[in-house]
């Protein structure tokens, strides 16, 4: 599979597989049948609740840790210096791994929860830069950075962050603030890529796959892809787990591109860096 | 058969380590000592690649690519970091007489282009690196 060299040297496959609401059993299995049928990056996060179930998904796949990349977060509400570390440590053991290949600062601090939310996200990444350091991560990033919260960190920050997880799907791709990323060499990773399905009526996307005999999920992650960013599809569907990785056989020209790039606003999941907990319109 | 796969290993990192070594050499250029530095890597390319920056500026793209289809992607990707600092280092282009600049520009988009289409792997740097050659 294509993959993407991060800015410390390591690389990461182009399509991974999420995990968000695939639970106990159900997630156990999902996350064998991924890796069984060439998944390799798994992204979880503590919030999911279901990094157990992850860590006993990749036990059951029989497949070597080291072929795996393996991805969690630390949540929104755990973010200072003392507290990153207690939380690294304890996915690592509801994971059963002794290390992360990729962690990240779920959501940026902001200013309606801490007082000091640079400082906040600062410490944070002051002890992820450790914990790299002593091997027990690979390469650390962020999830939901805006321009501004990236800026902020940069001030203080050793290691510039590998990856930003945002949310990017047609109907809203965040178009700037990939830009701005990718000028940074810090590599974007896109969730809800599927646009949590609700985006597969567009017209545009229907009419796009018919003439591909793909899906509409398949084209909604070969524009992922073809924008360079890391797409990490959720399934708890075998056949669809399956059919998500099905989309190197195909490719969406320019003005394919340009038309699913136009897409009016849909499938927003209305969660920002600096209103949460609460959700926009 | 374990000798023989060290014995690679140590000829790769030595490639890899000396372009690294030459990439730095030409981002730390001391005022007036640009044609002494293009004279090293002149050198340097030519006796690895056999090839010198006007060979490869006055070259088709063919015969290039052929050239260095024998190369793995991490030297030609190393060969192309070269190029573009060369390229857009005015203490080297101001000199003039061993390249011409957008001729060499064009060939390292040739050579990004190759390796693209080679490799399995996406490197935003080589994406950026290719756009602003292309905007030159
Ligand atoms: N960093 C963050 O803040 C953040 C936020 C949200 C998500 N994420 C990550 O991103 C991953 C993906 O995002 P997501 O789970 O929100 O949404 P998604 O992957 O865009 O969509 C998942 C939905 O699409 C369905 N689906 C999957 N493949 C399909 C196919 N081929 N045909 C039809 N339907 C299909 C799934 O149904 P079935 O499962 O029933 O097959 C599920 O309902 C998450 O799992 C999580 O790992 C991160």
């Amino acid at each position: 599979m294509k993959e993407i060299l991060l800015n410390d040297g390591r690389k990461l496959p182009i399509v991974g597989f999420g995990t968000y609401k695939a639970k106990e059993q159900d997630g156990v299995d999902a996350v064998a049948t991924a890796i069984k049928n060439g998944y390799t990056l798994i992204d979880t996060a503590s919030i999911y609740g279901n990094e157990e179930a992850v860590g006993k998904g990749i036990k059951k796949s029989g497949i070597d840790r080291e072929e795996l990349f393996i991805t969690t977060k630390l949540w929104r509400e755990c973010l200072s210096y003392e507290e990153t570390k207690i939380e690294l440590e304890k996915s690592l053991e509801r994971l059963a791994v002794d290390y992360i290949d990729l962690y990240l600062i779920h959501w940026p601090a902001n200013a309606k929860n801490y007082d000091n939310w640079q400082q906040a996200n600062a410490d944070s990444w002051r002890a992820m830069e450790e914990l790299q350091a002593e091997g027990k991560i690979k390469s650390i990033g962020v999830s939901n950075f805006f321009q501004e919260h990236l800026e902020a960190l940069l001030k203080t920050a050793k290691v510039t962050p590998s990856v930003n997880q945002i949310e990017f799907h047609p109907g809203y791709w965040q178009q700037e603030l990939t830009e701005y990323c990718q000028k940074q060499n810090i590599v974007i990773e896109a969730w809800s890529p599927l646009g949590k399905a609700v985006v597969f009526d567009n017209e545009v996307l229907t009419s796009i796959a018919t003439k591909h005999n793909k899906s509409v999920a398949q084209v909604c992650l070969r524009w992922v892809i073809q924008h360079n960013v890391i797409a990490i599809p959720k399934s708890t569907t075998p056949k669809r787990i399956i059919e998500n990785l099905e989309i190197f056989d195909f490719e969406l020209t320019e003005d394919e591109m340009s038309s699913i790039d136009a897409l009016p606003k849909m499938g927003f999941s209305g969660e920002m860096p600096n209103s949460w907990p609460d959700r926009v319109k | 058969m374990g000798i023989e796969k060290d014995f690679i290993k140590r000829e790769f990192e030595k490639l890899s380590l000396f372009l690294t070594g030459l990439i730095d050499t030409t981002k730390v250029t001391e005022p007036n000592e640009g044609q002494k530095t293009i004279d090293k890597v002149n050198d340097a390319l030519k006796e690895v690649f056999k090839l010198s920056l006007h060979e490869i500026s006055t070259s088709n793209d063919h015969e290039f690519i052929t050239k260095l289809s024998t190369y793995d992607e991490v030297h030609l990707e190393k060969l192309a970091t070269l190029l573009y600092e060369i390229i857009q280092n005015p203490d080297f282009t101001m000199l003039g007489q061993d390249f011409e600049k957008n001729s060499l520009s064009k060939k390292a988009i040739v050579l990004l282009n190759y390796i693209d289409s080679i490799s399995t792997t996406f490197s935003i740097n080589r994406m950026q690196i290719k756009n602003e050659l292309k905007a030159l």
